[in-house]
């Protein structure tokens, strides 16, 4: 028992190590560096929100716009973002490997803490702004957020590892993967919310977990937001598949497939 | 406390072909001994020395890891050039738990490269990056220092005081040295293996293990020379497939 605590406390000690390496090489050229991985993501999502806004392209039920855009689309760019840090983490840090006491898995989850870090401080930092500027109220269940946040680290890094075996055997795989996303932009409730969808398309939607997310983030936020599908359980369900499943691919991927 | 490699066996890929370079190997290093590993270039020292760590895996046999075993020491792939010696360090020396603010100083001081601490690595004089390689590696706190070629830089004005860094930092800890130079392994280690056609021979007193491994070394240049003169070309000492190539050619003949 001794034995496995001290072995647990080694790895966190990497995984802590692997994030501070990478929030110090974030923008190292310039001072304040990691300051400006901040204001990077601030500023795209600004831009996303500003061009949302004037092109009034979307109705929000009852929510106040900026809010409603930010709850839905921050999430998503930390499930986009994260999706592409465990191939992306291992080719950047592989000569780490070289230290007896990193592995693979410590770069991924070190990586994915420093996007993780990043997306929660800039979605705190947003809506706080926009809740005071629109004179909304503040998220009715904060825990149930934090946890949501949690999950989409869990789903997004995840489906990073699942992608891994795929892209070191077949590299063009990602453009089909960024196809697939570009679709699941639409109908996962990160702008458009399902009541915008005809009921009998429900039943294939909710098979995706990030709509989930979406609808519950919404609910958790909003007290006038009642999601007709999202559920906790489905969540749950796809984070713990998707994570065995994960490592199963990590696994394969780390004792039969070389780093390109 | 000790450390012990048992049968373990490893064959690489060459041209299609598999190439073993340890058969069965057995080795034992005790707390505070001070080992050295024979053989040849191009005979898998640095495979064996990632194979000790845990970077590489053997293809068979058992490895227990009683002891903190180090890098192999010399390598400086996870170095960042464009960062600063500080820099490095701390983010190395983070990954074994190793926070004290003076560490990087520490570590420039036993590589004489303290003037330039908060320089890019890159932009260093040339035998930078191989000190702070090898002082960082005898700076952290390891049961086990594995080196890989050379015990100590080979910079001729630093080796005393390199030898003497060694020595202080080791002391009490075991060291164990791969390299295919005799005199190092002469001078740093007290006993050797000595690999031969991928078996290692133990000889408890060093410069027995020299002397044989001289013998083989002349006995494989003079192999090698006997080739040459029969095939009309010169043999290249780093591959054995071309060795056992030419042999299959001088045996056609």
């Amino acid at each position: 028992m001794e034995e496995a605590i001290d072995l647990l406390r080694s790895q966190l000690r990497v995984i802590g190590a692997v994030t501070m390496r990478e929030i110090s090489a974030q923008q190292a050229h310039l001072m304040y560096g990691y300051v400006w991985a901040l204001v990077d993501t601030l500023l795209t999502i600004l831009g996303f929100l500003i061009l949302r806004l004037v092109l009034r392209g979307f109705q929000t039920p009852g929510m106040p716009p900026a809010t409603y855009l930010l709850t839905g689309a921050l999430p998503w760019f930390m499930f986009m973002a994260l999706l592409s840090v465990p191939e992306a983490a291992i080719k950047r840090n592989k000569k780490l490997l070289s230290l007896p006491v990193v592995t693979e898995l410590d770069l991924v989850i070190g990586a994915s803490v420093q996007v993780f870090m990043t997306y929660t401080i800039v979605f705190v930092l947003a809506t706080t702004v926009s809740s005071v500027w629109e004179q909304s109220p503040f998220p009715r269940e904060p825990l149930g957020i934090m946890l949501l946040f949690l999950a989409i680290w869990v789903i997004g890094v995840s489906l990073g590892l699942i992608l891994i075996p795929l892209d070191r055997t077949y590299p063009p795989a990602h453009k089909f993967v960024s196809f697939i996303l570009r679709f699941g932009l639409f109908v996962s409730s990160v702008f458009l919310s399902i009541s915008k969808f005809p009921t009998y398309d429900w039943p294939y939607l909710t098979w995706n977990p990030m709509l989930h997310v979406e609808e519950l983030l919404r609910q958790y936020w909003f007290a006038s937001y009642v999601s007709p599908v999202g559920r906790p359980s489905v969540i749950i369900e796809w984070s713990v598949i998707l994570f065995t499943l994960g490592l199963v691919c990590e696994r394969y991927a780390r004792t039969r497939l070389s780093v390109r | 406390m000790s450390f012990i490699l048992e049968n373990v066996t490893r064959s690489i890929a060459v041209n299609g072909n598999r190439r073993t370079l340890f058969d069965a190997l057995n080795i034992e290093i005790r707390a505070g001994e001070r080992v050295g590993f024979l053989a040849p270039s191009k005979a898998g020292k640095t495979l064996l020395l990632k194979i000790m760590c845990g970077t590489e895996r053997a293809d068979e046999g058992r490895i227990h890891r009683g002891m903190r075993v180090s890098w192999p020491i010399g390598t400086s792939d996870f170095f960042s050039p464009s960062s600063s010696i500080a820099w490095n360090v701390r983010s190395i020396a983070r990954f074994y738990g190793v926070t004290a603010p003076d560490f990087a100083r520490r570590v420039a001081e036993i590589g004489g490269i303290a003037a330039n601490l908060n320089t890019p690595l890159s932009a260093c004089p040339p035998p930078g990056r191989q000190l702070l390689a090898w002082s960082l590696g005898i700076a952290m706190d390891f049961d086990l220092y594995l080196f890989d070629n050379l015990a100590v830089p080979a910079k001729k004005e630093f080796k005393d005081q390199a030898t003497a860094f060694l020595n202080e930092y080791t002391a009490g800890r075991a060291i164990f040295v791969a390299s295919s130079v005799a005199d190092t392994v002469a001078t740093h280690c007290e006993s050797t293996y000595v690999l031969e056609d991928g078996h290692a021979t133990f000889y408890e007193d060093v410069s027995e293990g020299v002397k044989r491994f001289k013998e083989v070394q002349k006995a494989e240049a003079e192999r090698r020379k006997v080739m040459e003169e029969e095939v009309g070309q010169e043999v290249p000492d780093e591959s054995d497939q071309s060795m056992e190539m030419l042999g299959d050619i001088v045996a056609a003949l």
